[in-house]
């Protein structure tokens, strides 16, 4: 891996943790309306595979500056 | 339909916002607790990776206005007005403990990993020895996260951790962070890394306080 792919690098990360709380977390009412989530669980179970890795953190952390993790959600 | 992105403590304005579908977010008090949220009159919003996106940008900008702001899972609907008043009921006085609770505060992740070299390895006598090695493995795995988090936990209000903690994964938790403290929790995770180098250690937010908006058994896991 490049210096030149570590913004990429880290935006996935970014994502990742960003998908993890809006899958998983935050408040849950008892609806009576489920919808049903499309082509976000393959994107977030490759990307758990990625940040389980301690060579992905690693290679973050050879960045100059730690990446600006909630760039994502504003993209 | 209605579909919800965050309950916000009351009275609030909020900006002018777009939610899914590209529907103007709306705060609606209702049943004594308000709620952001969108209407859909005919199609059901699809939940794919825009919608994703654009529910957490809706909650990211609520939560840098004034008000405490609880951001709601995604994929919480409900067929009309009626059917929130009642899910609202029950939970009112939950939410209303909770939206105190993260008050004022930021979440920030932490994850930290230790390389598989650190783990116990070579030739066992026997199952025994091998199994003995094992506990002492977790043991020390147990007391290290225990240490890591100690670090970092008095800073801030409240904390989750992921039950599971398997693999290269020591500690994989959330912090709750008064907004004015996020600078020395900061620090402290940089003298971690410091003193700890054989670790990768990721410091992640601020987010919106995702991970202290239910209580255990929900969304905490």
């Amino acid at each position: 891996m490049t210096a030149a792919d570590q913004p990429a690098l880290a935006e996935e990360v970014a994502l990742l943790e960003l998908v993890d709380r809006v899958l998983n977390k935050g408040v849950v009412l008892s609806g009576d309306i489920t919808l049903s989530v499309a082509g976000v669980d393959l994107v977030y179970v490759g990307l758990r595979v990625l940040l389980a890795s301690v060579g992905t953190l690693e290679r973050l952390h050879e960045s100059p500056r730690p990446p600006a993790l909630r760039a994502s959600a504003r993209s | 339909m209605i579909y919800l992105y965050a309950i916000l403590a009351a009275p609030v304005s909020i900006p002018s916002l777009v939610g899914l579908d590209d529907a103007p977010v709306e705060a609606r008090s209702v049943a004594g607790t308000t709620v952001a949220m969108t209407e859909h009159a005919d199609v059901v919003p699809a939940l794919d990776r825009d919608a994703v996106l654009r529910h957490a940008r809706v909650v990211e900008q609520l939560a840098e206005g004034d008000a405490a702001v609880l951001p709601v899972r995604l994929g919480v609907a409900f067929a009309d007005e009626l059917a929130l008043q009642r899910a609202l009921r029950e939970q009112a006085g939950d939410l209303e403990a909770r939206l105190e609770l993260v008050r004022g505060c930021v979440e920030l992740g932490l994850r930290v990993l230790a390389p598989d070299g650190e783990r116990e390895r070579g030739a066992f006598a026997g199952g025994a020895e091998y199994m003995h090695a094992r506990l002492r493995e977790e043991s020390r795995r147990e007391r290290l996260a225990g240490e890591l988090h100690e670090c970092v936990a008095h800073v801030a209000r409240d904390s989750v951790q992921r039950a599971s903690r398997s693999g290269s994964v020591l500690l994989d938790a959330a912090y709750l962070v008064p907004g004015g403290a996020v600078a020395t929790f900061r620090e402290e995770v940089e003298r971690l890394e410091q003193s700890h180098p054989e670790l990768a250690v990721l410091c992640t937010g601020p987010w919106p306080a995702y991970s202290f908006a239910a209580s255990a058994g929900g969304a905490t896991s």
